[in-house]
């Protein structure tokens, strides 16, 4: 299981700030394949995830309760 | 010091920032501006992704004490909806001489706006979005 927080347009898109997914993840890239086919409409390519906190890497491994955010293209300032 | 906050107070920020070793401050403070691409902006929406955004700010904070030398390094984000004229943000630097001082406050807010997770929403008179960042 790993908690999912999503912002901007991504948590729009998707409908909530928040949300789990118990299926098991080996990797980031792993949970972007599940995204992509759960919510074919949003551009991935442009969306970087962050592991606890830390902007993280296709091979990045996940783990039991990993937090995990969607960051779409930052706006800040 | 890096802070996500509700109202920006530009008096407190300055006092904070003053230091006697410091012979010059140097702030930034962006604003609410009233148009983009020539369409009127009623008002910002800001968003943050609060723990993460304070650590990467504060990664921004750490690179520019090691760059220059600096006696204080503030960055302050606002979050919520913000009207036109209002301050949304505030980097600012203070260091013995001005010449630390500018290429500081620039670096702050130019990092500030490619790593940091904010996001914000424009408002205009009939409909808003999501704003992706200027190439």
């Amino acid at each position: 299981m790993v908690v999912i927080k999503a912002f901007g347009q991504v948590k729009e898109q998707v409908g909530m700030g928040e949300f789990r997914i118990e299926e098991e993840m080996q990797n980031v890239k792993s949970l972007r394949t599940y995204l992509s086919d759960k919510y074919p409409a949003i551009s991935w390519s442009s969306v970087a995830i962050a592991v606890n906190k830390q902007y993280a890497q296709d091979q990045d491994p996940l783990h039991q309760g990993d937090e995990i955010a969607l960051i779409p293209p930052v706006s800040g300032g | 010091m890096v802070k996500i906050v509700d109202t920006i107070d530009l008096n407190k920020l300055y006092k904070d920032l003053v230091h006697p070793a410091a012979g010059g401050l140097c702030l930034f403070v962006g604003t609410v501006r009233d148009n983009t691409e020539s369409k009127e902006v009623t008002d910002l929406f800001f968003e943050t992704y609060d723990e993460m955004a304070i650590l990467e700010m504060e990664k921004i904070r750490q690179e520019a004490i090691e760059k220059w030398k600096l006696e204080k390094v503030i960055m302050v984000h606002a979050i919520g909806k913000k009207s036109v004229g209002e301050p949304v943000v505030v980097v600012g630097v203070s260091s013995a001489h001005r010449k630390e001082a500018f290429p500081a406050c620039q670096f702050l807010i130019d990092e500030l706006k490619k790593t940091v997770p904010i996001w914000k929403k424009e408002y205009f008179t009939d409909n808003s979005h999501w704003v992706s960042p200027t190439p």
